[in-house]
């Protein structure tokens, strides 16, 4: 019995750190004028306050759609955001209560009447056939 | 008006293509709420009758919810539909009728893809496109306004919609700066005796709840704004101007995002939520007073007045309940037009004590509209005799001898909101209407002196504009 649970145990532990590949289309693409920035978060915490992105980039954005394909990612939970910097200033563009001038979106396109909170938003990175995410901007 | 079963006609038709025992009750007068295919309705002369005065030259703008299916998908709610600018053209006894939709941003997309990409304000439409922001799904369908050479095609979750008044053409989104891109501006802003435009932006889906307020100069220039925390996110549809306040009723119909598919099923009636009226002072725009009362669910207000330093009264046509907007207008079940109508109440409100008195007039209305120099409130009215519960009266309510009149046009015709003119020297009242028998529309004057004399003059056309909400008449 003590056995097993090792075996059991091992096996988990080999699994959390096999790696994977993940794949994020983002679709709905008004224009190909200026940048997607796109965050890649492994944590409630650093997802809710925008910091330490396991992956974070800025890629010119393209008409439609764009595809990034990411390897040798760790197993585990994982949240998306990104924004289309349309105008180029580094930024989204938000009014003076924070509403989003420019399209963004969330993995699982979650968010009704605001941000995707991080429970919306996550996704489990651990079956290779199953690694990809497609966001809808809005 | 009773505006609860007022919708039974809008379900009843999207019954048309489901089992619905009520469709077949409300053939008759369902045909008001069809779609409108076209992008605009051609001008057509209307048939006169009566005496329409000869020198009385205007237009008669009107809002309205007019598309409300695309794709084999119809809306649920009355109030998703895409918003038409109806153009009633009047000189003397020649009057012409247009229309054309307002070009927004969500009609524009929807019809190029053909279909409905969006939910709309009560309706989950299942799709990949979701809204950026409230004006993505901005439907500009509740109200029309003139604003300097201009029209503003209202809604109250988003942007107004600037229109030539010539063209009816939409020019785009009215945008007061940068950062107040995208921020509600209601579909009643009201003008002050200095001339002076107010209005407000309702917000219930932030973390804290708020109101935007807006001062526009008589000029027509943004003045000032500033946004007002709200205790609790209650349904807010209008407002009032006095000399000195502006005054919100922040009723008991409470938002919560959480699991709302749409923003009307966001919303709860909570009978144990006591309702609000807030004050705020206009010069310094600041709240200067919160008075609980019992829940309150109100559409428009009449209007308000100071009657000293420390007393205000203010009129409302007011519901039991907010079933009205969260049920009936989504769901032909459960219509009881003995009990759900909205009535005339009288807020007395004692600035000294922080208290309000609340008497309930029981004189059926809706769409309310204020003739100070008649001291009346003139508005729709409904005969809860017949069966359709629809609004077929015109009803004229003196705020000093407390008396209201009215005028039945009898079972197959709709009234709609009835607007005051003041033509040399002489007040009209003038108002369009549905007679589901004939089957057109039309337009109907009275002397507004002599409401139940019935309508002086008459006009009508061979073609069917659904209901709409609001409307201006501009000389």
């Amino acid at each position: 019995m003590k056995i097993s649970i090792l075996l059991i145990l091992n096996l988990l532990w080999l699994q959390s750190l096999q790696a994977e590949a993940l794949k994020i289309t983002v679709q709905n693409i008004e224009g190909s004028q200026g940048f997607l920035y796109l965050s890649v978060y492994d944590s409630k915490d650093t997802y809710d306050n925008n910091k330490n992105a396991i992956i974070a980039l800025k890629h010119k954005a393209k008409k439609h759609q764009v595809t990034f394909e990411f390897y040798d990612l760790p197993s585990g939970n994982y949240a998306i955001k990104v924004f289309h910097d349309e105008n180029n200033n580094g930024d989204l563009d938000v009014n003076m209560l924070g509403i989003p001038k420019e399209s963004y979106g969330f993995s699982n396109d979650g968010g009704n009447f605001g941000p995707a909170s991080y429970k919306d938003a996550v996704f489990s990175l651990k079956n290779q056939d199953k690694n990809h995410i497609k966001i809808n901007l809005r | 008006m009773n505006r609860r079963n007022f919708m039974l006609g809008s379900l009843a038709l999207g019954c048309a293509q489901l089992p619905c025992a009520l469709a077949s009750k409300t053939k008759e007068w369902r045909y008001q709420f069809q779609s409108i295919k076209s992008e605009t309705l051609e001008p057509m002369t209307l048939k006169t009758v009566g005496k329409w005065p000869a020198s009385l030259k205007g237009n008669l703008f009107r809002n309205g919810p007019a598309l409300f299916e695309r794709n084999q998908t119809r809306y649920e709610h009355w109030f998703d539909g895409d918003g038409m600018i109806n153009q009633f053209q009047l000189e003397g006894n020649r009057i012409t009728h247009q229309a054309r939709f307002v070009a927004t941003k969500k009609y524009q997309k929807e019809q190029a893809a053909e279909r409905f990409l969006y939910s709309a304000t009560g309706t989950h439409i299942k799709s990949d496109t979701k809204a950026r922001n409230n004006d993505d799904i901005n439907t500009a369908n509740t109200h029309v306004i003139p604003f300097n050479d201009e029209l503003l095609a209202l809604w109250e979750g988003g942007s107004a919609y600037r229109i030539d008044a010539k063209t009816l053409k939409t020019i785009g989104p009215m945008t007061w700066n940068d950062e107040l891109q995208h921020i509600p501006f209601s579909a009643h802003p009201h003008r002050d005796k200095q001339g002076d435009l107010w209005n407000y932006g309702f917000i219930p889906y932030m973390q804290q709840p708020l109101l935007m307020i807006y001062h526009i100069g008589a000029d027509n220039q943004l003045k000032r704004y500033k946004t007002i925390k709200l205790n609790h996110p209650g349904y807010m549809h209008d407002f009032m101007v006095t000399d000195d306040y502006l005054l919100f009723l922040n009723s008991s119909c409470l938002f919560n995002k959480k699991n709302a598919k749409n923003y009307i099923a966001g919303y709860q009636w909570q009978e144990n939520q006591a309702s609000e009226v807030i004050l705020v002072d206009k010069h310094s725009l600041k709240v200067i007073a919160i008075i609980d009362i019992p829940p309150q669910f109100v559409f428009h207000f009449s209007h308000a007045q100071q009657l000293n330093k420390n007393a205000i009264v203010f009129y409302a046509a007011a519901y039991n309940d907010a079933e009205i907007m969260l049920s009936s207008m989504r769901n032909a079940g459960g219509v009881d037009p003995q009990k759900d109508n909205a009535s005339l109440k009288k807020f007395y409100v004692d600035l000294s004590s922080k208290k309000i008195k609340i008497e309930n007039t029981q004189v059926g209305l809706e769409f309310p509209q204020w003739n100070s120099a008649l001291n009346t409130i003139f508005s729709v009215g409904y005969d809860k005799n017949i069966s359709h519960g629809m609004s077929t009266k015109i009803v004229a309510y003196n705020v000093k001898t407390e008396n209201a009149e009215s005028y039945d046009y009898g079972q197959s015709t709709i009234t709609e909101e009835p607007l005051s003119i003041l033509h040399q020297n002489k007040h009209y009242l003038l108002h369009s209407f549905y007679n589901y028998k004939k089957n057109i529309s039309g337009l109907a004057l009275l002397d507004a002196k002599k409401i139940s004399d019935g309508p002086i003059a008459m006009a009508e056309m061979n073609r069917v504009i659904p209901l709409g909400f609001h409307g201006s008449f501009v000389v």
